[in-house]
């Protein structure tokens, strides 16, 4: 449901930004648009009951449980797409500076801190409207977050990779402390003001039939 | 339930399938006739960006029939992709994925 709400958001968006924060229950494998089903262990997403859903955006496999995911939907942004990355996840390092984390910006779509990942992000462009999702890494247990997503460290034909356990990190905050800094910190780098939004019921009705029909659908999250 | 590029088959089929790690981590998923030396199917799957998205059934399915031959491989990818914007690796990147994919073959 998460993913139809954006994706709803982004075909209803009007000239008013939307930005939106969101958790995960139960938890969620979300895969990128380009990602092979065979990217992550979807047997033992089944056996442990965690969903998979293949998201409209590209980038890497997600494990979705103690993190805060954002969205932001827009009709203005920079032409360049390294830009508005940079734009959006301005907004997020500038938030978690507040609490305390040296949080970076690292091109094209990640979040560091400490040179390891607390976050990545993930856009999509369509009739001009850009969405931009990504997530914070709150706590992670890395054992478990990786026996859901398959790095295939042993199959690259021609360079040795870091072992992706070592690459991710947490910013040890709770979903509301970070939730608040992103609030106070949209409304400064954008320098707006900010109103609170919620989906009438009907529009809650237009993401199930979106759900129902893209995100719930194997043919979409097996496509590839 | 996974689509299959596997049923392209015939006594000069052969299937190989390679990981590569640029910016973004890919793989190929490629099928050739090493007969005639052309793509009968690929898949080209990741954590890559392109925008728009849709291309990349575009480019799976015009790529089939191209010589496996590195200037053929990347021109074609060089039209396919025109107006693209493509993040993770390059075009050159991904024209010599697949030629090593077919050389890998050959070992």
């Amino acid at each position: 449901m998460n993913m139809a709400v954006d994706e709803y958001l982004m075909t209803h968006v009007t000239d008013v930004p939307v930005f939106r924060i969101y958790g995960w229950s139960p938890p969620c494998v979300s895969i990128g648009y380009f990602q092979s089903i065979e990217d992550i262990d979807s047997q033992k997403c089944r056996d442990d009951k965690v969903d998979v859903v293949r998201r409209i955006t590209g980038g890497g496999s997600v494990f979705h449980e103690k993190e805060l995911t954002y969205s932001f939907v827009s009709r203005q942004y920079p032409a360049k797409i390294i830009d508005s990355y940079q734009a959006i996840c301005q907004v997020i390092t500038s938030g978690l500076n507040t609490l305390g984390i040296d949080a970076k910006f690292s091109p094209l779509n990640d979040i560091t801190a400490d040179g390891k990942k607390i976050g990545g992000n993930a856009q999509t462009r369509k009739n001009g409207v850009l969405l931009q999702h990504g997530t914070i890494l709150l706590e992670v247990n890395k054992e478990k977050m990786f026996s859901y997503l398959k790095i295939p460290v042993e199959k690259i034909s021609d360079k040795k990779i870091p072992d992706p356990k070592d690459r991710v990190t947490q910013v040890s905050k709770t979903f509301d402390q970070v939730a608040k800094s992103l609030k106070d910190s949209l409304k400064l780098v954008f320098d707006c003001q900010t109103v609170p939004m919620n989906l009438e019921q009907n529009e809650i009705e237009s993401c199930k039939i979106i759900s129902k029909d893209r995100y719930s659908n194997p043919q979409w999250t097996f496509k590839r | 339930m996974v689509s299959s590029i596997n049923n392209q088959n015939s006594a000069n089929s052969v299937s190989v399938k390679r990981y590569f790690k640029f910016e973004k981590m890919l793989c190929v998923d490629l099928v050739f006739d090493k007969i005639t030396n052309t793509i009968q199917a690929i898949k080209i799957t990741g954590d890559f960006f392109l925008h728009p998205e849709e291309k990349i059934d575009l480019i799976e399915s015009e790529l089939v029939g191209t010589k496996l031959e590195k200037n053929q491989v990347k021109s074609k990818l060089e039209s396919l992709l025109s107006g693209c914007e493509l993040y993770g690796f390059s075009i050159d990147s991904l024209s010599d994925a697949i030629i090593k994919c077919k050389e890998a073959n050959s070992h």
